[in-house]
């Protein structure tokens, strides 16, 4: 009986967390609208529309756009600076506090305090680039520009987040391994590519999968900052779905977009998760 | 012994960690800056370096003002109270339930006991609003919508899986010996638990709840969607400083700052577990 002192625990999250998402994927192949009293079920009328349409399409679009920028901004960056923090380094404590600050602050107040930074007019990134003799840049409000900036906003929040994971798996690398290494007469590239590199491996792979989840589903940033304008520039998945049913009360077909997208999350995962087993493996 | 190649790499180093962390530190110093700055100082263009500090932006948001037709209620001190009670209330619920959890996944053989470890780990990846928008639905026919109580049951989805998830590898590396030595002495399944692996796991205890109460207090989407005027949260609360056509910069900068005082108290005190934690676990960092 002792055993079942887990089970408080399983309950309170599957009435709170399952019971609710399997309703949605349940209320996803209905035509529930927050305007309509009764519902029925429609198949997968949700889905159909979704795939079918330019602007569905263009949520998926924004949404692998986006996690795309962000792999490809964010990993290099952080263990570039990764690397240059690996050495014994005055006041190394304190920089790591520096580092975690955007990580611990509520990423709608980083957004907002973008936002701010990045107005067209006279925002303090557009007189820096006017100091160098560059013309106004739009930033958020531009077509082309919007989701680039957000995913710049990502990059401040979250880089250090690659930097403190890599810098730990750095920090897992005997010293001996390297020494003898060196020894044997290995340049520091060799040794870099051949010891460091395998042994950080499954940190990398842990940022990569940390990094696409969060930034597949990104809500709080695109919220706070463009609600997916100017038009649908910004609008992923998940910022598409907030609209969609809490706005146009359209709930069945915002729950089918979050299934898709739910979809997309896991298959990801798993496919993260297996490469990482096989990484363990090699080692 | 140093090479003149060798001098200047080690200035580029130090360049370029100067660059990366003026980046991370530049917008914290601009809003301070706008934080302290008079309204027309603040419109002023190109942006004023020296200026006469002034805490108006400060004192409207904690105590309110009145400026003509206008006034500012002073919403910040309620929004922080809320905070501090749905987070506080979440992490007590979830240092109740999980504790309990993360022993019994850590020690007992519990077939399954894999499967479950891991659908705690994946209700941390879910899309958040895939929960939120059913649970939309749910509390307004429960009439939990806008309460102090559903909101730290919704939060649970936050806080509970990273708890349970930390706090079970902590757990696990308490050795079998100390609990069956304790069993030998006749202590109870309650006595095992508080008196010899609770003390043993403290730091870890402190690490998962900690972080738990961090994810709690950043938290935006669950609160815009379950949460209304009685009991929104700062990150919620903040958004009414963006008006029809602008941002009150300076109500806004003055909130944004009062948010950055937590933050570093709970980066100087997370930081050494902070790679453990953002990993649900997966590395020891």
């Amino acid at each position: 009986m002792k055993k079942l002192i887990f089970l408080p625990a399983l309950l309170l999250l599957l009435g709170i967390v399952v019971y609710p998402w399997l309703t949605g994927i349940y209320q996803s192949f209905t035509n529930f609208h927050l305007a309509h009293s009764t519902y029925r079920f429609t198949g997968l009328q949700n889905y159909i529309r979704f795939f079918s349409s330019a602007q569905g399409l263009q949520m998926i679009r924004v949404t692998f756009l986006y996690t795309f920028l962000v792999i490809v901004i964010e990993l290099p960056l952080g263990i570039g600076v990764a690397l240059l923090l690996n050495k014994k380094i005055f006041g190394i404590n304190i920089l790591r506090t520096l580092l975690v600050i955007p990580l611990v602050m509520p990423p709608v107040v980083s957004g907002l305090m973008w936002k701010m930074m990045m107005r067209p007019g006279s925002g303090v990134f557009n007189y820096l680039l006017g100091l160098t003799g560059l013309p106004n840049f739009p930033w958020l409000t531009g077509k082309h520009s919007a989701l680039f900036s957000i995913a710049l906003i990502d990059t401040w929040i979250y880089t250090p987040f690659v930097v403190l994971i890599t810098l730990a798996g750095l920090q897992s690398v005997p010293s001996q391994v390297l020494d003898s290494a060196a020894v044997d007469g290995a340049s520091k590239l060799k040794v870099f590519l051949h010891v460091t590199l395998p042994l950080v491996t499954p940190h990398l792979i842990i940022a990569t999968i940390f990094r696409s989840i969060d930034s597949m589903r990104m809500f709080d940033l695109i919220y706070s900052t463009t609600r997916g304008g100017p038009g649908v520039c910004t609008m992923n998945i998940h910022m598409g779905s907030y609209l969609f049913g809490i706005k146009q009360l359209n709930m069945s077909y915002a729950l089918a977009s979050l299934t898709i997208l739910w979809v997309f999350v896991y298959a990801l995962i798993f496919s993260f998760f297996s490469l990482l087993r096989r990484s363990q493996q090699r080692l | 012994m140093h090479s003149k190649g060798h001098t200047l790499a080690k200035v580029g180093i130090g360049v370029a960690l100067v660059a990366f962390f003026a980046w991370v530190l530049f917008p914290l110093f601009w809003i301070f800056l706008f934080s302290i700055k008079s309204t027309a100082d603040i419109v002023s263009y190109p942006p004023k370096f020296i200026f006469s500090p002034t805490l108006k932006s400060y004192t409207a948001i904690l105590l309110g003002k009145t400026t003509g037709l206008f006034s500012v209620a002073p919403d910040f001190p309620h929004w922080f109270k809320n905070s501090l009670i749905l987070s506080g209330g979440a992490l007590g619920l979830t240092c109740l339930l999980g504790i309990f959890a993360a022993y019994a996944l850590a020690k007992y053989k519990i077939p399954g006991r894999e499967n479950i470890s891991f659908t705690f780990a994946t209700i941390c990846f879910l899309p958040i609003l895939a929960v939120m928008l059913p649970l939309f639905s749910i509390y307004h026919k429960l009439k939990l919508f806008d309460t102090y109580l559903g909101l730290i049951l919704a939060y649970q989805l936050i806080t509970l899986p990273l708890f349970v998830l930390l706090l079970r590898g902590y757990i696990m590396e308490v050795p079998q010996s100390f609990i069956e030595a304790a069993h030998l002495d006749g202590a109870t399944e309650w006595q095992v638990i508080s008196k010899v692996v609770l003390p043993i796991i403290l730091p870890g205890l402190m690490a998962a709840g900690l972080l738990s109460f961090i994810y709690a207090w950043n938290n935006f989407a669950l609160a815009l969607v379950l949460a209304g005027g009685s009991t929104e949260p700062v990150p919620l609360g903040m958004l009414s400083y963006i008006g029809f056509t602008e941002i009150q910069r300076g109500q806004m900068s003055a909130a944004i700052i009062l948010c950055v005082v937590p933050a570093i108290v709970f980066a100087a005190f997370s930081q050494k577990y902070i790679v453990r934690g953002f990993s649900l676990g997966l590395l020891k960092g």
